[in-house]
């Protein structure tokens, strides 16, 4: 009983030490990239170097930043079965999406991958 | 009058200067642009706190609402930027125009209500970014000699281009 909660919590402690951060820029009145592709518990950090107050918002996924001010940033971890299309609500032109590329526990054993940033 | 009406034909002069803005002395200057910049700003400012005042629709509210802080924001940068370089925005024919337009502009609008007031700030919305758009890409930012306030304007480029399509889409929702 207790190898087999050795044996998880090593898996757990496996899953997070691979886990990505990804970043997604917000400059120009745009997300870039446009679309980020994800594993659940890769986490995603969204910057705001623009010169205007952004925000990353997915209503039905339940995802709201709030307000990002020029140099703020807001970062979220991705469950699994989570992509979703997004926006900026104050500048609805602006658009992006998070792909989900595969299972937690395949993520784990996978190895490394590069970083998916701007 | 609509601010495509009265602003357009200086606009024009302005666009028609633009492959030769360097050694045309009717380009704009660095202080003329600067004044160009904060008037074109104000009167898209003026004309949203007026819309915010008015209409009944929130989705034209919202976009007032983001036009008077999105064009304050622009202004306050510019502002700061011309402080920073020690250059006194210089009042010209254009910013005089844009300036005179927008009261017109807003004049005419006080006059409606409802959906008719709806359609002509958004249709004037419209026409707005697009013409500053012509503008900065043809004249403005061809004719700034300094780096930083041409970086400014490439800067605030995306803005213009980003509310123009939003305008054209509540546009469209309103026909």
């Amino acid at each position: 009983m207790k190898s087999a909660a050795v044996a998880i919590g090593l898996l757990s402690w496996a899953a997070a030490a691979m886990a990505a951060d990804h970043r997604v820029v917000i400059d120009g009145m745009a997300f870039t990239p446009k679309v980020v592709a994800v594993r659940p518990g890769d986490t995603i950090t969204w910057v705001n170097k623009d010169m205007f107050v952004h925000n990353v918002t997915a209503a039905t996924a339940g995802i709201k930043s709030g307000d990002l001010k020029p140099g703020q940033s807001w970062r979220h971890t991705v469950r699994q079965g989570e992509a979703f299309d997004y926006l900026c609500t104050l500048h609805p032109v602006m658009t992006g999406r998070v792909e989900v590329e595969a299972k937690a526990g395949t993520a784990a054993v996978r190895p490394a991958r590069p970083r998916s940033t701007s | 009058m609509t601010i495509k009406k009265t602003l357009a034909p200086m606009l024009i002069a302005l666009l028609a200067a633009g492959p030769l803005a360097l050694a045309n002395p009717a380009a704009p200057n660095d202080a003329q642009i600067a004044a160009i910049v904060v008037a074109a700003n104000t009167v898209d400012i003026d004309a949203g706190k007026l819309a915010e005042s008015k209409t009944k629709n929130k989705e034209v509210r919202d976009f007032a609402k983001r036009m008077v802080t999105d064009h304050s924001g622009v202004n306050q940068q510019a502002v700061a930027l011309v402080k920073k370089l020690h250059v006194t925005p210089e009042a010209n024919d254009t910013s005089k125009s844009l300036t005179q337009g927008g009261e017109s502009t807003r004049d005419r609008l006080k006059g409606l209500s409802g959906a008719a007031f709806d359609k002509a700030y958004v249709d004037n919305e419209v026409s707005y970014h697009q013409t500053v758009l012509d503008a900065l890409d043809k004249t403005l930012i061809p004719s700034a000699s300094n780096a930083e306030l041409k970086a400014l304007l490439v800067k605030v480029r995306p803005a213009f281009v980003a509310h123009l399509e939003h305008a054209k889409h509540i546009q469209a929702q309103l026909k």
